[in-house]
């Protein structure tokens, strides 16, 4: 490239060269654009002797760095990066320098960055607005799913609390049946059997659903529900609807959500949780795996409860009676592998019952080691 | 007497650097963003024990994965300001990150951790349990906010103090 050219092109770029001739000072090696003239402190041109930098504090820093890099130069320039040179009442510009050292000659160069650093700067503004609006549409719907969990959850109590206002002898049954069930659900996610369905999902859903077992007994006539005395085989036909009852609500409610996991696990609980082992629960009569697994657990929570909690018609068992007569409804009422499971949980069943106990009188019979408590019963309603 | 530090704003893109810097160099703030490309260098003398500091502050661009830390903005600096946005809990984690980098390259010189943004109290995501322990390893740990001007003195002063006391911030181990 002749001489004639190269001022040409490096004007054209909006680029200067010069050389370094001692520490800090610099000859310049062509024509100095206008904008040199704020990183020299005054206006250079080319027939100026020689050039400081000390209009700049990013290029003197620079220098500094590349008088080490003149010492020990390398085949590839040393680069500066982008900076922005600002100056009071004057235009913000970018710049970027490079330090070479050609045949023992030690050069620096500055080039303004122009419009490349703007399109440059226009697409990481962009990247980064795009990335600041990603996250708080995450933080929007984060707020939104929370919401939404919480209505569910405060929907589920207050429906589970209508059947507790309906039927006295609940009372913190809903609180302890559920935390029972996640007991079970927890033990059994890593057996063979179960471990295909009880993932740690499933087992926080059939805590959420279980409070609605007995939604159905909505249904059931205060009279019936209410009765102090025995009950007629009819009366018992008809709590035994709860479960149908409980069912056809929530499947109601899916009609007209769509489809939706928490009512449809809602529902199986609330229509297999009296289903036996053996065949021979109500209200289909299902046997062994025919019964959907979360009426399994449901079952097992749900019968030590009733053992374990005062009755109108019986006093609180003890609770070694009451895993007693869990471990002989093993293969008969319940599913074995829920009952062993339940074995080996029964101290953590005896504490939660412990906690959540409705009455002194439960706590006690809870306490109390070898009580079988009151062994006659009479045949009234669930379990 | 006179003297020059160089300090360097550090931390993950819209923290707020660029506007703690003109809080405390112009007094003013704009609400809008505007993102740094590479460097911005401003100065303020500040009076100091009856020395005449002249704080060189280097606005380093913000790291994200389009950016990392680039080293060589740091050589010579006595101190810098580790930015933290209060609204987004992450960039605290990248902010502690970012202090080790900053060790490895020029050593254990003085800093602060700011948690920036403070007048955004509503979407504050920064737990409690996180800053006592930060503070339990003896980092400085400071609240500001360019828009109100909260504590930006404070982190300017406090880091300049602790430059003339050439006091040495190594970083706990982590």
């Amino acid at each position: 490239m002749s001489e004639s050219i190269l001022p040409a092109l490096l004007s054209a770029l909006d680029i200067f060269a010069v050389e370094r001739v001692e520490y800090g000072r610099f000859r310049p090696l062509g024509p100095m654009p206008e904008f040199s003239a704020r990183l020299c402190g005054r206006v250079c041109d080319r027939d100026s002797d020689l050039v400081t930098f000390e209009g700049s504090l990013f290029l003197m820093h620079f220098v500094e760095e590349a008088e080490s890099f003149w010492r020990s130069p390398s085949e590839a320039p040393l680069r500066s990066g982008p900076w922005i040179e600002a100056d009071d009442g004057s235009a913000d510009m970018s710049l970027e320098a490079s330090a070479f050292s050609l045949k023992e000659r030690k050069l620096l160069v500055v080039q303004a960055l122009g419009i490349d650093l703007q399109e440059r700067q226009h697409l990481l503004q962009s990247a980064r607005e795009s990335l600041l609006l990603q996250r708080q549409l995450e933080v929007l719907v984060r707020e939104r799913t929370r919401e939404l969990i919480r209505t569910q959850e405060i929907t589920i109590e207050t429906l589970a609390s209508l059947t507790e206002t309906r039927d006295p002898e609940t009372g913190g049954h809903i609180k302890r049946t559920q935390n029972y069930v996640r007991l079970l659900g927890e033990q059994l996610k890593n057996h063979t059997r179960f471990h295909h369905y009880l993932t740690d999902d499933t087992v926080e859903l059939l805590y959420k659903c279980a409070p609605l077992h007995d939604i159905g007994k909505i249904g059931v006539p205060d009279r019936i529900l209410l009765k102090a005395g025995s009950l007629t085989q009819q009366e018992i036909q008809e709590v035994r609807k709860h479960t149908q009852i409980g069912r056809d609500a929530l499947l109601v409610a899916e009609g007209r959500l769509g489809s939706n996991r928490f009512l449809q696990v809602a529902g199986e609980i609330a229509y297999t949780h009296h289903e036996r082992w053996d065949g021979s629960g109500y209200p289909r009569g299902l046997k062994g795996e025919e019964i959907p697994i979360s009426g399994r657990l449901m079952a097992v929570a749900d019968v030590y409860d009733a053992l374990v909690s005062r009755r109108i018609y019986k006093p609180p068992f003890g609770h070694e009676q009451a895993v007693s007569t869990i471990r002989e409804g093993s293969g008969v009422h319940f599913d074995p592998d829920v009952v062993d499971a339940f074995l080996e949980l029964e101290e953590e069943f005896r504490q939660l019952a412990i906690c959540f106990a409705d009455s002194e009188e439960e706590r006690l019979a809870l306490v109390r080691k070898g009580d079988h408590g009151v062994t006659t019963r009479r045949e009234r309603h669930a379990p | 007497m006179k003297m020059q530090k160089k300090v360097c704003m550090i931390g993950s893109f819209a923290v707020g650097k660029t506007s703690l810097v003109r809080r405390f160099v112009k007094s003013m703030f704009d609400e809008k963003y505007l993102t740094t490309l590479g460097v911005k260098i401003d100065k303020k003398i500040v009076q100091l024990d009856g020395v005449d500091l002249t704080l060189m502050l280097w606005d380093m661009e913000g790291q994200d994965v389009y950016n990392s830390l680039k080293t060589s903005y740091l050589r010579g600096a006595s101190g810098y300001l580790l930015v933290a946005d209060g609204t987004r809990r992450e960039t605290l984690d990248e902010a502690i990150s970012l202090r080790s980098q900053v060790q490895q390259a020029i050593g254990a010189v003085p800093n602060l951790v700011l948690l920036n943004k403070s007048d955004l109290a509503q979407s504050w995501e920064i737990e409690n349990e996180q800053l006592q322990a930060l503070l339990a390893s003896g980092t400085v740990l400071g609240r500001t906010s360019a828009k109100s001007g909260e504590g930006v003195e404070w982190a300017f002063m406090t880091l300049a103090t602790r430059m003339l006391e050439g006091r040495s911030d190594a970083i706990p181990d982590e």
